[in-house]
């Protein structure tokens, strides 16, 4: 039998904690900056959605741009936002986050102040598929919902693609849940969160 | 010396380059070289791995026992690649979004653990770290030529700069990851052309 010795052992403890110790300390010293650049990057999507311009800013002046624009409010023990711009309430931005395709999609859908039109959609985190579902991302497809009427609807049917609106091809799974998650997000926020603003 | 560092620049860039000769780090070559400064910041994040681990194995390689190597060289190489990922996302958030995946993917790039084994396994520091930083470059180099190209005609621009006017008609096909087989095909056709292959004497790494 062959002998066993420590020293490998040895040296594979050391060379492992010397690592590990190294890449804690580089870890601790940018994590708050890490959490900062992800917070910005969501309050970016915030921003997108109601098309303040926020091109070239840093993650704190994102911060203090997103804090002068957006106020948090509780309605029918559902968290959403004002939106205010210039002093004057806009609309409100309101978070949906259900399973789409191959698991939860979190999105945030802007309303205009007269419940009339939609300001816009971010899609904030998803696990479609690239290149195919993946592709909600695209200016393309999120443009489509800009000033998009959802006045005069019968039951849920806020969206559908029938008229104005183009799934995406190849991606039709991707597409139908996009429209459920938002159909029964707005049929919750006309039906239950509306009446308490 | 003077002479031992040129061979080892003129084997990394041409001779042996990583990528058209020795066909390793394809999958980041063919996914990242869509814009030229995302090829320059995953090159410059390969350079600075490929050498460091080059470095660190060879500063160890006297008390690594032989058996523990490639376990020690994966070590090495994660350490330093953890540590371009946590720089990038703390420093350059916008650049750690566009390359994605493919910083983390950087453990996996052959041409780092090949290099650790073939050259720094054997060889001193500094000549180790010089052959890390030469096949880095050799990297880079191919990556810059076909984003050059693909940048070109995808987005008729220059390292973000449109170049060729309102008249011009993107290639949506350069943009997307098939451009980067063509470009690539092309590359090392090129390449085995004009670049004279390396005479077997020896056979296998030096």
């Amino acid at each position: 039998m062959k002998k066993m010795t420590v020293k490998p052992i040895l040296f594979m403890i050391a060379i492992t904690v010397v690592f590990t110790l190294v890449l804690a300390t580089i870890n601790e010293v940018t994590a708050d900056r890490i959490a900062l650049n992800e917070q910005a990057d969501e309050q970016r999507s915030f921003l997108n959605v109601v098309e303040v311009d926020h091109e070239g800013l840093s993650a704190e002046e994102v911060n203090t741009l997103f804090q002068e624009v957006f106020e948090e409010i509780t309605a029918a023990d559902r968290q959403l936002y004002e939106v205010h711009i210039d002093g004057e309430l806009q609309g409100y931005v309101y978070p949906m986050a259900d399973n789409a395709v191959w698991g939860e999609l979190r999105g945030i859908m802007g309303i205009s102040s007269d419940f009339e039109e939609l300001l816009g959609v971010e899609f904030l985190s998803h696990n479609e598929t690239p290149g195919l579902g993946g592709r909600i991302e695209e200016d393309d497809f999120k443009d489509q919902f800009r000033g998009y009427d959802i006045s005069n609807v019968e039951d849920d049917n806020f969206i559908d693609y029938e008229g104005e609106l183009d799934a995406i091809s190849g991606a039709t799974g991707t597409s139908n849940a996009v429209r459920r998650i938002m159909n029964s997000h707005l049929y919750e926020f006309f039906n239950e969160v509306r009446e308490e603003l | 010396m003077i002479k031992g560092v040129g061979n080892i620049f003129k084997n990394g860039m041409f001779q042996d380059n990583p990528v058209f000769r020795q066909i390793l780090g394809i999958c980041s070559a063919l996914a990242v070289t869509n814009l030229l400064i995302n090829s320059f910041a995953m090159s410059l994040g390969l350079i600075f791995v490929t050498s460091f681990s080059s470095l660190t194995v060879s500063l160890l390689r006297n008390h690594t026992p032989g058996h523990l190597r490639m376990m020690v060289q994966t070590l090495i190489i994660s350490a330093y690649v953890i540590i371009v990922d946590i720089v990038l996302k703390a420093y350059f958030p916008a650049m750690s979004t566009a390359l994605g995946p493919y910083v983390g993917l950087i453990i996996t790039n052959c041409i780092i653990m090949g290099r650790c084994e073939a050259y720094a396994q054997n060889n001193k520091p500094l000549p180790s770290f010089l052959d890390g930083v030469a096949s880095g470059i050799g990297y880079m180099f191919v990556l810059m030529a076909i984003a050059l190209f693909r940048e070109f005609l995808g987005f008729g621009s220059f390292f973000g700069f449109a170049i060729m006017g309102e008249g011009w008609t993107n290639w949506v096909f350069m943009i997307m990851p098939p451009g980067a087989f063509f470009m690539l095909g092309i590359l090392i056709w090129v390449a085995n052309t004009y670049i004279p292959a390396k005479e077997e004497t020896k056979g296998g790494a030096q």
